[in-house]
């Protein structure tokens, strides 16, 4: 961290340089969301800008560029439980995949209300005898 | 009682406590959002339909307020480099700009939540609505903290720059850490609630 005087003149410089540059991300990111990209595209490279905004903040104005071993490793370990966090989601995702074809069936006349995961479609009853085998999965 | 290695740094740590401090409430911060921006993702991904940013809520207003906030973390950059200049009159004006900028932030906010409820738009309306109020509800509130604390270190607080000009130093980082952290945050809610 900039400790003389002209050590802060250069890092507030170079800090001007970084909010020139976040204000620019900040005009390509609104511009890029009017393109009309795919959503998977659009959240890639809205994420990517994203992240290279945090990342200028976090470097450059939050010193982390030059800092000690003890805020590194404290934000590591912040960052692999926000990463857990984050995955989180995915896991839930991938229940839905086994969930959504037992709904494809439910609206099937006479057909089971037997649906994964313990979960029971419009409060019904649980039969396994009438349930036919048309939503079992 | 005095506070130990405030302006000192500890041996073990090579830091100031008031420092390590702050970055552990940081820790915290990010698991909070963390959990919310999870949360986000899990109701996106798990709705039948999901609204466009653009076509519910208001992008150029938005984009006033990235402007906003990314202006105001660099004016409390200048207030801090001000002090390590030796310049008090420089961090009033930097720091007053700060504060100024914060509460153009929270007026852009009012604007666009009263024009939300006028249209009978609600956090109970949808589950887009639901997340998009307490996401930038919970960034509000931590812009109102931000300029209680930056509001008190420019006025009463600032009394400190005469009998510990190093202590007020080390205190105007650590609210700058925090101030940038809420500039964070909004860079990754504006694309994600406005803009996908």
């Amino acid at each position: 961290m900039a400790h003389g005087a002209e050590e802060v003149r250069a890092f507030t410089r170079k800090c001007i340089y970084v909010f020139v540059a976040l204000m620019a991300l900040t005009i390509i990111t609104v511009a890029v969301s009017y393109l009309q990209l795919a959503t998977p595209a659009a959240v890639a490279v809205g994420l990517l800008i994203a992240i290279t905004k945090g990342s200028l903040v976090a470097l450059f104005f939050m010193h982390l560029i030059d800092e000690r071993k003890i805020i590194y490793y404290t934000m590591a370990l912040t960052f692999s439980f926000f990463a857990l966090v984050m995955y989180l989601p995915s896991g839930w995702a991938s229940d839905l995949v086994k969930v959504q074809p037992v709904w494809n069936v439910l609206p099937q006349e006479g057909s089971a209300t037997h649906i994964g995961g313990g979960h029971h479609a419009e409060g019904g009853e649980h039969h396994e005898e009438a349930d036919g085998g048309a939503a079992h999965h | 009682m005095e506070i130990p290695h405030i302006t000192k740094p500890h041996p073990e740590t090579g830091l100031v406590n008031s420092k390590l401090g702050i970055w552990l409430f940081l820790a915290s911060e990010v698991m909070l959002f963390g959990a919310l921006f999870s949360t986000y993702i899990i109701l996106r991904v798990g709705s039948v339909a999901w609204p466009h940013g653009k076509e519910v809520l208001n992008v150029p207003l938005a984009t006033l307020n990235t402007f906003i906030l990314i202006s105001s973390s660099i004016t409390i950059l200048m207030s801090w480099a001000s002090l390590k200049l030796g310049d008090f009159g420089r961090f009033r004006l930097f720091m007053g700009g700060t504060i100024g900028l914060s509460f153009g932030f929270l007026i852009i906010k009012y604007i666009e939540y009263t024009t939300k409820f006028a249209h009978g738009l609600f956090p109970s309306t949808s589950t887009f609505l639901a997340i998009y109020f307490t996401m930038t509800g919970l960034h509000a509130l931590h812009v109102i903290g931000g300029i209680v604390v930056n509001g008190y270190l420019w006025g009463p607080g600032s009394k400190l720059w005469k009998t510990n000009p190093e202590m007020f130093t080390n205190r105007i980082e650590a609210a700058g850490l925090y101030w940038h952290f809420v500039d964070l945050v909004w860079i990754f809610l504006f694309p994600t609630l406005y803009l996908l």
